[in-house]
């Protein structure tokens, strides 16, 4: 049996014990604490036993001291149980006991727990509350601690699932080291790439793994991770450029068990973003440089309408500097009064549609002028704006216009032909037959024949303005799409020239039908033409046969007029449809020469193409093709 | 009872005379009357300014029109013979060079009965011209009003 300490002795080997465990600082490991309070209060309160446990992200650390114990029995126990339950279980091996707690601010992190044998003496209040001093210096101690069997809990086991799943880290690494600044644990496909490895790590600390250079680069990071800070750097190594964070590793309590690296291959990152620069850079000289007027607009809220950006040639175009347009609304640009439809406009671009239109702009300077645009709604992240283009029209109307006139004088040209050129024709006609009639008498028969002459003169003449204003208006009026019959229109032109040549037997093969899609008059005019050609080329011939027809080219379907009579050289086929152009002479044939550029021109205002075969003394077959998307659909 | 009258409106005058050479080959033996202008036609048509005192049986059975005329063009008299009730039915001709088809539905918009295109040909014209009198003044009815 011992004497109870006195609290004076008590206190002075506990100070003895807080300033050396100050003077040990960190150099002292947890558990060397907690033997050193052991041995201290098993002395100070002359206890047979004295447990001290204390646990620390994840590691325990246990030391007792104990007088003529069965250390079997004690090496038994729990010591992972709370100070009260500890001091419960030590009844059995005969122990009467009493326990403190051990804290870190307000989180219990161990016990303290002192024993006697039943017999030798109850514990006091003193015995409770020197117990409490013990327990609150143990922690203060603990707290200044090293724990390396935390850290080495890392080391030692690092779990293979987290293993594995780090050694495919991509694109960088990890490496956790401890506060030795030792690497406990390195994975990572990274690895490789700056030529270190797993074994060239582990166990190893940053100073022999790295030249001096090197580690006193990283050091401070480590350091500051292994005082809770972050820290982050971009790293250029061989060309590529890596993103560390050095971080520290923390227990579920908070307590930094160590540090890691996290190291991440930006270089593609890098590089993405130096060709998104570039391409930014691109885009925003296509802007600047182009001669279209480009703007984004705000499209919605109280500030819709708001140039957002205006180009150059926005600027230019209106007379402002690009400065002097963004941030002011668009409408500034308007002819008051004029953009009546532009509400309209505005909704349609709203629900999505890409609209084109035209308004008249006014400059800075208050001039006017045309403006035909693009607009549409466009997304920029999160938001919707509205992306126009526009140009300047002012040289387009001016050749519409210039057109338009031309149109109009062509159409009263056209008229006064018409009405005036034939008018005198008449005049020939009328009194050449008059004299004839009335003097006929007195002519001898020169003279008649002069006067038959003058009237097949004046007849080739008519027909010459005729065929001329046939082709004008051919020019000139609008084309419609509407559903044909041209074995119909052949047989009604079969007809009428049946009628102007009776004395010609002419047999016609033709289709029942042949459905088409065009406009009927000029279709008439071309079939006329076309058809008459083959009744007037095939004149010599006893059995004149004329074709129409239609057949398929690559699909296409192709009509064609065939005839078996004079026929034409090939080497002269790019003359036949020529205004004036002909290949047989008036005496052979009578003609203007204007007949198949008429129909060359019908063909074309339906989007076809027309070309011709023959061979002289054979025959001729002219072909023709009409807009060949309306005849498929 | 005379003959109806035929009312001839042609500012050209080789032109109207070979219509009345036409007209008389054609065996067509009604009485014409030629005015030269647009508006000699109206005077002569509603008898005012130099036609005032023209005999009110005297209304034409017939109207053959030009298209293009001075002072006021044959589309305006047109106009105005169709704006008036004692001229509405009379039936026209529209005796013209063009066969522009804004010409014919412009006409035929008007009120015109027929519209005839003056062949360059004089055979031709004296047969249009053949059929159009046979038409007009023996096989066709004319209106109630103005049967003279």
């Amino acid at each position: 049996m011992q004497d109870r300490p006195s609290a004076a002795n008590a206190h002075a080997s506990l100070l003895a014990l807080a300033r050396a465990a100050q003077e040990l600082n960190h150099e002292l490991d947890a558990r060397a604490v907690l033997r050193i309070v052991t041995s201290c209060a098993a002395a100070a309160f002359g206890a047979d036993l004295v447990v001290a446990t204390a646990s620390h992200g994840g590691s325990r650390e246990t030391a007792r001291a104990a007088v003529g114990l069965d250390e079997a029995a004690l090496d038994a126990l729990d010591a992972s149980l709370d100070g009260p339950s500890l001091a419960a279980a030590l009844a059995p091996v005969g122990l009467t006991a009493i326990s403190a707690t051990v804290s870190r601010g307000a989180r219990v992190c161990g016990a303290l727990v002192a024993g006697w044998r039943d017999a030798s003496r109850a514990p006091a209040d003193d015995d409770r509350a020197l117990l409490d001093a013990f327990a609150s210096l143990a922690a203060q101690a603990l707290a200044l601690a090293r724990w390396p069997s935390a850290l080495a809990g890392l080391h030692i086991a690092p779990d293979t699932l987290h293993r594995a799943i780090l050694s495919n880290y991509p694109s960088g690494a990890v490496v956790v080291f401890d506060h030795a600044l030792r690497y406990t644990f390195a994975e990572g496909k990274g690895l490789a790439e700056v030529g270190l490895s797993r074994a060239i790590l582990e166990g190893r600390t940053i100073y022999e793994v790295f030249p001096p250079a090197t580690s006193a680069a990283i050091e401070g990071d480590y350091r500051a991770a292994l005082e809770g800070r972050v820290t982050r750097n971009e790293i250029a190594f061989n060309g590529k450029t890596y993103l560390t964070s050095t971080i520290p590793v923390r227990d579920g309590d908070g307590v930094v068990l160590g540090g890691m690296v996290v190291t991440h291959d930006l270089s593609e990152r890098v590089a993405a973003e130096a060709a998104l620069r570039e391409s930014e850079e691109r885009y925003r000289l296509l802007f600047e440089r182009a001669n279209e007027a480009i703007w984004i607009l705000e499209a919605e809220g109280p500030e819709a309408g708001t140039i957002r950006a205006a180009n150059a040639a926005s600027a230019r175009m209106h007379g402002y500097t690009a400065d002097e347009l963004v941030g002011r609304p668009i409408t500034m640009l308007d002819v008051p009064d004029v953009a009546a439809d532009a509400p309209d406009k505005l909704r349609r671009i709203l629900a999505g549609e890409w609209v084109d239109g035209q308004v008249p702009h006014v400059r800075k300077d208050g001039t006017r002028f045309p403006v035909e645009f693009t607009a549409g709604l466009i997304d920029v992240g999160p938001r919707r704006y509205i992306l126009a283009f526009s140009r300047d029209i002012t040289e387009r109307v001016r050749a519409r216009e210039r057109a338009d006139d031309m149109m109009r004088e062509l159409e009263s040209f056209s008229w006064s032909v018409a009405h005036d050129l034939r008018a005198p024709l008449r005049s020939i006609d009328g009194y050449s037959q008059a004299l004839a009639e009335d003097c006929g008498a007195a002519l001898d028969g020169e003279g008649r024949r002069f006067l038959g002459y003058i009237r097949e003169s004046t007849r080739q003449m008519a027909q010459l303005i005729d065929d001329l204003l046939t082709l004008s208006r051919v020019t000139r009026s609008e084309v419609r799409a509407e559903p044909v019959d041209l074995a119909q229109i052949a047989r009604d032109a079969a007809q009428r020239l049946a009628h102007l040549n009776p004395g010609r037997a002419v047999t016609l093969v033709v289709a029942p039908t042949i459905p088409a899609l065009g406009d009927a008059r000029l279709l008439r005019v071309a079939l006329d033409n076309l058809l008459g050609n083959a009744w007037k080329f095939s004149a010599q011939r006893g059995d004149a046969r004329v074709e129409v027809g239609e057949t398929s080219l690559d699909g296409e379907r192709v009509f064609f007029v065939r005839d078996n009579g004079a026929g034409f050289d090939m080497t002269y086929a790019d003359k036949l449809f020529g205004v004036f152009q002909r290949l047989h002479s008036a005496a052979e044939f009578e003609g203007t020469g204007v007949g198949l550029a008429i129909v060359r021109r019908i063909v074309r205002r339906h989007r076809g193409r027309v070309w011709a075969d023959g061979s002289v003394g054979v025959g001729a077959t002219f072909f023709f093709t009409l807009d060949s998307e309306a005849q498929a659909s | 009872m005379k003959a109806s009258l035929i009312l001839l409106v042609e500012d050209n005058p080789r032109d109207a005379e070979l219509t009345q050479r036409a007209l008389k080959k054609s065996n067509v033996g009604n009485p014409i009357v030629h005015v030269s202008d647009g508006a000699e036609a109206i005077d002569f048509l509603f008898r005012q300014g130099a036609y005032a005192d023209r005999a009110p049986a005297d209304m034409p059975r017939l109207v053959l029109l030009d298209l293009k005329l001075p002072k006021v063009d044959g589309l305006d008299v047109l106009r105005a013979l169709r704006a008036d009730d004692r001229t509405r039915l009379v039936p026209v001709v529209m005796l013209t060079s063009s066969d522009e088809e804004q010409d014919v539905v412009r006409s035929y918009g008007l009120g015109a009965n027929s519209f005839v295109r003056k062949p360059v040909d004089f055979a031709q014209f004296v047969e249009a011209t053949r059929i159009l009198g046979l038409y007009w003044l023996v096989v066709n009815r004319p209106p109630p009003a103005v049967v003279g």
